[in-house]
């Protein structure tokens, strides 16, 4: 009884595991005999340079060849091998290595990204070129100043807006599902500011035009159920530049790594703007039924 | 930055600190230097409306207690980085940037064509005889007019596209690849037939 069982769990699942295992080490062992070092797999990274300290620098490319054997998939694991092996004085911004900071956004291969969540192109034959974020003023390497970014992203005033008169903490607010599901989609911006500096409207017009990042955070605060400011919030976007260099480019939509939708967001403010569509009441008075 | 309270660092002002001498892009971005009153004792601060009669001989430079944004990466003659070079061609931005560029053409055409009517000294019937006296091969009559019907077959297709986006639809990337490539497969055709008849 007890053998027939033996025989029956060898002869399934589990003992095709046991053989495989058995000639896996098999192999490797012979592997590693006769190739004990493997062969180099020598990417190249070609990167965006400035050094303000350095006098008369001018901004340049610099090729790192890297051995993607040692090195981890993604392109901010390249970068930092290149930093801590290679080249120290390379700089840029990085922090939670898992596209949640949104602190190394920047332009790899054309296009604006996380370089924690892009993963190397294993293609050996071609180098990644990694630039700063597109149309932005370079502190040093791939460093942008985002002072402009962040000041605009102040001028929406991104925080609850009441008249109640009460103090953070005092009450509670409702909000009924629906209502909570619209900020979905919204809420989950990082201001990485991939999508603004992806934008050719963006680049010509950054001081007056606030960019797709910022107007989507303005949409998500004018259609809070809870907040009550919606009105001064489009007042405030009512002028020729703050929304309107927005043509519908799209280059935001497809570029953002959190696979968020800036243009829709802008093309819902547009919709409010012109009165073609109403923000509407509360599902649920904030306030408590009474 | 009308807030901010801007003030007036004159260099050179200071009973001769080394602090006088020395300034260099990044001892600006020092904490002192940014906030002026720790840095009191060493650099003299006065408003900008009293300080514009004595300084003409030292150089003097305003600073605000938050320096405008231009103006500091100006100061600091730092580069801007590379956009429209670099930036990989997307469907998003070519079908954008066709869109003007046909729309300027089409304006440019259109009000060309009908202020040079206007200037020559013939009509348009003598002047269409006069091409179709030349006798080009049917391919070459065609080929100019596809190459005419096409930015008005896209521009006009586009911009349907343009209105329905105002509108609210079509926002996800899926839909906006496929209008676009729909854009660009209906506005070939259009500007077939128109070529043909």
């Amino acid at each position: 009884m007890a053998s027939a069982g033996a025989a029956k769990l060898l002869s399934g699942n589990f003992g095709n595991v046991c053989r495989q295992l058995a000639v896996r080490s098999q192999s490797t062992a012979a592997a590693t005999a006769a190739q004990p070092v493997p062969e180099k797999r020598l990417k190249k990274f070609s990167i965006y340079r400035w050094d303000p300290e350095k006098q008369g620098d001018k901004p340049h490319m610099q090729t790192y060849e890297v051995d993607l054997n040692t090195c981890g998939p993604m392109i901010l694991d390249a970068l930092l091998k290149i930093k801590n092996e290679i080249d120290p004085s390379l700089t840029f911004r990085r922090s939670c290595r898992e596209g949640i900071c949104g602190s190394c956004s920047m332009n790899i291969g054309g296009v604006n990204t996380l370089a924690c969540i892009s993963k190397i192109d294993t293609n050996l034959n071609k180098a990644t070129k990694i630039y700063p974020l597109p149309h932005m003023y370079v502190i040093k390497d791939l460093v942008p100043d985002m002072n402009n970014f962040y000041e605009q992203y102040r001028s929406i005033q991104p925080w609850l807006q009441r008249d109640d008169g009460l103090k953070p903490g005092d009450q509670q607010y409702l909000q009924s599902v629906d209502d909570r599901k619209k900020l979905d989609g919204l809420y989950e911006c990082i201001l990485c500011a991939c999508c603004s500096t992806s934008c050719p409207s963006y680049w010509w017009n950054g001081d007056k035009y606030l960019g797709p990042a910022v107007l989507m955070q303005a949409y998500r605060w004018i259609i809070d159920s809870r907040d009550e400011m919606s009105e001064e919030r489009l007042k405030r976007l009512r002028d020729p530049f703050s929304v309107y260099r927005c043509h519908t480019i799209m280059n935001c939509t497809k570029t953002c790594p959190k696979g968020l939708n800036p243009g829709r967001a802008i093309a819902e403010v547009k919709k409010l703007l012109s009165g073609i569509a109403k923000k509407g009441e509360p599902g649920l008075n904030p306030m408590g039924a009474n | 930055m009308a807030l901010l309270f801007r003030l007036s660092v004159r260099r050179g002002f200071s009973n001769g600190t080394a602090f006088s001498s020395s300034i260099t892009p990044s001892s600006l971005l020092q904490p002192q230097f940014l906030l002026p009153t720790l840095s009191a004792s060493k650099v003299s601060f006065t408003s900008s409306s009293s300080s514009s009669a004595s300084s003409s001989s030292t150089p003097s430079f305003t600073l605000s207690r938050k320096e405008d944004f231009w103006a500091k990466n100006r100061r600091l003659n730092r580069p801007v980085s590379p956009h429209l070079t670099i930036y990989k061609p997307q469907v998003t931005s070519l079908l954008s940037l066709s869109h003007r560029a046909t729309g300027l053409a089409l304006s440019a055409l259109i009000s060309g064509f009908s202020i040079g009517m206007l200037a020559v000294p013939g009509s348009y019937p003598h002047y269409l005889e006069l091409v179709q006296s030349l006798a080009f091969g049917p391919v070459i009559i065609f080929g100019a007019k596809f190459v005419l019907a096409l930015p008005f077959t896209y521009h006009l297709c586009n911009g349907v596209r343009h209105l329905v986006w105002d509108l609210g639809y079509g926002f996800t990337l899926r839909t906006l690849y496929q209008t676009g490539y729909a854009v660009v497969g209906i506005s070939l055709i259009l500007a077939v037939i128109a070529a043909a008849l």
